[in-house]
């Protein structure tokens, strides 16, 4: 009985042990399982990471490559005297592959949107991962006055070297790029003076005429500022040529004593006084205070919602004979 | 004693129970309870850099930063925190990086939390307490910033404001004549006057004018003013002339201050005893200038519009009492022009209308009555475009577009007119003239309109011309062939053409291309004399390479009528007078001086640079495809 007794006892401690021994393997096993859990985890938190990056990152090499294929295109216009057919053609060209009618644009030399994208698939060997990018489209078009926007889509797919995930998606990225210091190719081309250009500058006046002060006015003009006018030609319209009316128009003052055309007798609203073929009735400003030049004539036609016209916006009712 | 062993029994049984238990809880706690401060330190490193990445610099409201915006150090406000420790770091300002993110980190983390900013593997910032322990990072990429590289650069374009450049300009003397067969008497020989008029533009700086004198006269006999410069300013005598063995000679006069900035007249006047007086192929006024110029009045349109003045020619009888004149014009229509209109008016003088019963040898070789063709206009052909029999003794003849279009032909055209003689048979009296006086009576002069339009392509916007010219050297012969290269940095093809210089002339056939000997026929003289002194050469048959050699072979033939070496090539080219934007530089004065640079490259062989101007276009804040940068932040606890 002293005998069976101990049995139990021993059989006890042998089946705790056996069961200390099961537990610990299955502890070890679960922790072998965790540290392949997390590993995977942490790949694939990595991945994610890596495409959130590269979808903020994706902002700034549209936006780098969108501009410089903007200045490609104004740098064309300058030399060719000519403006640009079908700007979302060329740009897009430019964009990605650095031409303009299959001609290598040096201000887009190592800065396509290929070359980021070869930039972006190098870091992501760095880390294992492989990363294919697929332009889908790029379009250009203007949701206000003051900037260009560009809408990209880029189909993405992303794959861990390591086997552990893949990701596929598209995206869509839009840029804003403002037009601001970029040149007006009207005054060029229209011209044809290659030593006469424009600057796009926003006046920063938010009033021409006070009384009979018309200084900001003439400022405006001698600085060649522009204005938002939906009724004028917006930014890409003039890059092509196109002088209609646009709801995101902008417009300057042409000052007619740098003009090569000088004085031609109309508005010197500059889609009016650069179109030979369409120059509205004009009125002078005789009065003011400096003395306005004999060419400051400004129509008086209004917007596209028929809501505003030159003549208020430049303030020069008064001021008319 | 059986209640104690169970005692022990149950004591044994806790004692285990509690150590599995406690040992349970003992691993359990190693794997929750240790993992957890990691994984939080993992999640601040990441929430550090996603806040830096899009918290922007106008959202702060942080001392240190609104000073750096205060003194122009941080200009652009929308700028995310990482955005601006990276342009400090490309611009290598890492004090400024250091401090900048100490100051908005100080305000964001907890001071238990130890954090470490890198920028491609260069320490920015790192807070020294707590020290490192369990570490965690977090990585982002920043296209566009790479050190010492400006993220928003500087480009410029440059076009030559105004400049200084040299060229060359040809005024050629029509093939011209008159038509009688000479005076036996010296004292009462016949002559004949021919007026030319041209202007000189003010903004030339003529550098050096030379007279070719290439005509048919008499070389003895009494001395007289051959060429009269803008009355009396310059006097050429006969004598003055080499004559080089029989009546037609060639010579050349420096006629340096001869000319007049506008208006400019020359008489030449010719005599002849045995023979007709007139000019041959090769009479011409070479002007060589620098030309003040900048690219507004260097000015051009596709559309050409040019009246092409017949020089005044009069025929004045001698003792035999005979006069009659003759005069080629020729024109150029470029073989790719369109909307090609052609109209003319000659208008003679003094012209009887002959009605004896002299016959003269014609274009076919057959005799004509001489009174049937009182008048003989050729238009590109060997026999007559237009004759009359019964002209008015000043009669002036008209043609418009529709009757001349159909013989007109690309590349170079002649008309041929004679009042009262053909060849060297004359049946005029008194003082014949083909009159001409382009400066006081142009609608009653002789001319010939000449309008086209160029295709695009061929109107050099922004480039400037140039024109040169280049002599067939060697020695005469009736067979000569020059070549010609445009100089490298010429874009565009101007007008070429190749001026004739003959002692004597019958017919000339010229070729151009680029092969050795030229196979192209660019002009051939529809009939005999029908040689004008200027040759227009089409731009399809010429290669623009610098490398490739422009051959022209002119060809006489009457193999004892000798080319002389004088014979001209006269070539314009277009240089580009504006460069566009080239790279992007740290400031606007190393683009602005680069600009200038490559312009200056580009015009330096053809316009002085001591003596140019440039104006230039810029553009600031254009942005590179640097990098990318890669900013990793480290954080501890």
């Amino acid at each position: 009985m002293v005998l069976g007794k101990k049995a139990v006892f021993f059989t006890f401690i042998a089946v705790m042990l056996l069961s200390v021994l099961i537990l610990s393997m299955n502890i070890n096993q679960t922790y072998r399982l965790r540290e392949s859990i997390f590993v995977t985890e942490s790949r694939i938190g990595t991945m994610d990471r890596f495409i959130d990056d590269i979808e903020e990152d994706i902002k700034r090499g549209v936006y780098i490559s969108g501009f410089r294929a903007l200045v490609g295109i104004e740098n064309n216009i300058t030399l060719g005297g000519d403006y640009i057919t079908d700007v979302n053609s060329k740009f897009s060209e430019l964009f990605l592959n650095g031409t303009l009618d299959g001609v290598n644009s040096s201000i887009m030399l190592n800065n396509t949107f290929k070359d980021w994208m070869k930039k972006m698939e190098a870091e992501a060997v760095k880390t294992d991962i492989v990363i294919n990018f697929t332009l889908n489209s790029i379009s250009l078009s203007q949701d206000d006055p003051w900037n260009i926007r560009v809408d990209t889509n880029v189909y993405i797919d992303i794959t861990d070297k390591r086997n552990t995930s893949h990701w596929s998606k598209e995206e869509e990225v839009i840029t804003h790029i403002e037009i601001d210091g970029f040149e007006d190719p009207i005054y060029r081309v229209q011209t044809q003076e290659a030593s006469y250009s424009n600057k796009i500058e926003k006046s920063n006046y938010s009033y021409f005429v006070s009384g009979n002060d018309i200084s900001n006015l003439l400022d405006h003009i001698e600085k060649g500022y522009y204005v938002a006018f939906s009724g004028a030609p917006s930014y890409l319209m003039r890059l092509e040529g196109n002088l209609s009316a646009s709801e995101y128009g902008i417009e300057s003052l042409v000052n007619a004593d740098e003009s090569p055309w000088g004085d031609n007798s109309g508005s010197i609203v500059d889609y009016y006084y650069f179109d030979e073929y369409n120059n509205p009735d004009s009125y002078r400003v005789n009065s003011g205070e400096p003395s306005p030049p004999e060419w400051l004539r400004i129509d008086n036609e209004t917007n596209m919602y028929s809501n505003l016209t030159h003549i208020e916006i430049y303030q020069i009712e008064d001021l008319l004979p | 004693m059986a209640m104690r062993k169970k005692g022990f029994f149950f004591i044994i049984d806790a004692l285990l129970a509690t150590a599995v238990l406690f040992g349970g809880l003992m691993i359990l706690s190693n794997f929750y309870i240790n993992e957890q401060p990691t994984v939080l330190v993992n999640y601040i490193s990441e929430d550090i850099l996603k806040a830096f990445s899009t918290l922007r610099i106008y959202e702060l409201n942080n001392t240190y930063v609104n000073e750096l915006i205060a003194n122009g150090t941080i200009v652009n406000l929308n700028n995310s925190i990482l955005d601006q420790i990276g342009e400090f770091w490309a611009a290598d300002n890492i004090m400024l990086a250091n401090a900048f993110a100490k100051n908005i980190s100080e305000e964001l983390l907890p001071p238990q939390y130890g954090v470490g900013i890198w920028v491609s593997d260069e320490l920015i910032y790192q807070r020294d307490y707590p020290p490192p322990s369990s570490r965690s990072s977090a990585r982002k990429i920043i296209s566009g910033i790479e050190k010492n590289r400006p993220t928003k650069g500087f480009i410029a374009n440059a076009y030559a404001n105004s400049f200084s450049k040299t060229s060359t300009m040809i005024i050629p003397f029509y093939s011209e004549g008159a038509g009688w067969k000479g005076a036996t008497a010296e004292q009462n020989v016949a002559e004949l006057e021919i007026d030319k008029f041209f202007e000189l533009n003010e903004i030339m700086n003529i550098t050096n004018i030379t007279d070719y004198i290439s005509v048919h006269i008499q070389s003895t006999g009494p001395d007289y003013e051959i060429t009269n410069i803008n009355d009396g300013a310059c006097i050429i005598m006969k004598d003055d002339l080499n004559f080089l063995g029989g009546d037609g000679t060639f010579d050349i006069k420096n006629i340096n201050g001869c000319l007049n900035y506008g208006l400019n007249h020359i008489k030449v006047t010719l005599k002849n005893l045995g023979d007709n007086a007139h000019i041959h192929p090769g009479n011409l006024i070479k002007i060589d200038y620098i030309k003040e110029g900048s690219l507004e009045n260097e000015s051009y349109s596709n559309h050409f519009s040019k009246r092409y003045y017949f020089d005044n020619v009069i025929s004045k009888e001698g003792s035999n009492e005979l006069s009659g004149v003759w005069q080629i014009v020729p024109f150029h229509i470029p073989p790719d022009s369109t909307n090609v209109s052609v109209n003319m008016q000659i208008y003679g003088k003094n012209i009887i209308d002959y009605t004896g019963n002299d016959k003269f040898v014609s274009w076919d070789g057959t005799k004509k009555q001489s009174k049937d063709y009182d008048y003989i206009m050729f238009v590109n052909g060997n026999s007559p475009f237009d004759y009359k029999s019964n002209p008015s003794s000043n009669p002036i003849y008209k043609y418009n577009n529709s009757q001349l279009a159909s013989k007109i032909v690309p590349g170079t055209n002649v008309i041929i007119t004679y009042f009262d003689n053909y060849g060297d048979y004359v049946w005029g009296e008194g003082v014949t003239q083909i009159y001409s006086d382009p400066i006081n009576n142009p609608e009653n002069s002789s001319y010939v309109e000449v309008n086209y339009t160029l295709t695009s392509e061929e109107v050099p916007y922004g480039n400037i011309k140039i024109t040169k010219s280049k002599d067939f050297g060697g020695s005469p012969n009736y067979i000569k062939t020059a070549n010609f290269s445009f100089p490298e940095g010429a874009e565009l093809m101007g007008d070429v053409f190749v001026h004739l210089v003959e002692q004597y002339a019958q017919m000339v056939n010229v070729k151009a291309d680029i092969n050795t000997p030229p196979q192209y026929t660019v002009f051939t003289s529809p009939s005999a004399k029908a040689i004008p002194t200027s040759i227009f050469i089409p731009r399809n048959r010429l290669s623009l390479s610098p490398a490739a050699n422009n051959y022209i072979r002119v060809e006489e033939a009457n193999t004892k009528f000798y080319f002389l070496p004088n014979t001209t090539i006269e070539y314009s080219f277009f240089v580009p007078g504006l460069i566009g934007y080239g790279s992007v530089f740290d400031s606007q004065s190393e683009a602005d001086q680069d600009a200038l640079d490559r312009l200056e490259q580009v015009l330096g062989d053809f316009v002085s640079s001591d003596n140019i101007t440039i104006g230039s276009g810029n553009m600031t804040n254009v942005p590179s495809l640097w990098g990318p940068a890669i900013v990793e932040v480290r954080a501890w606890y």
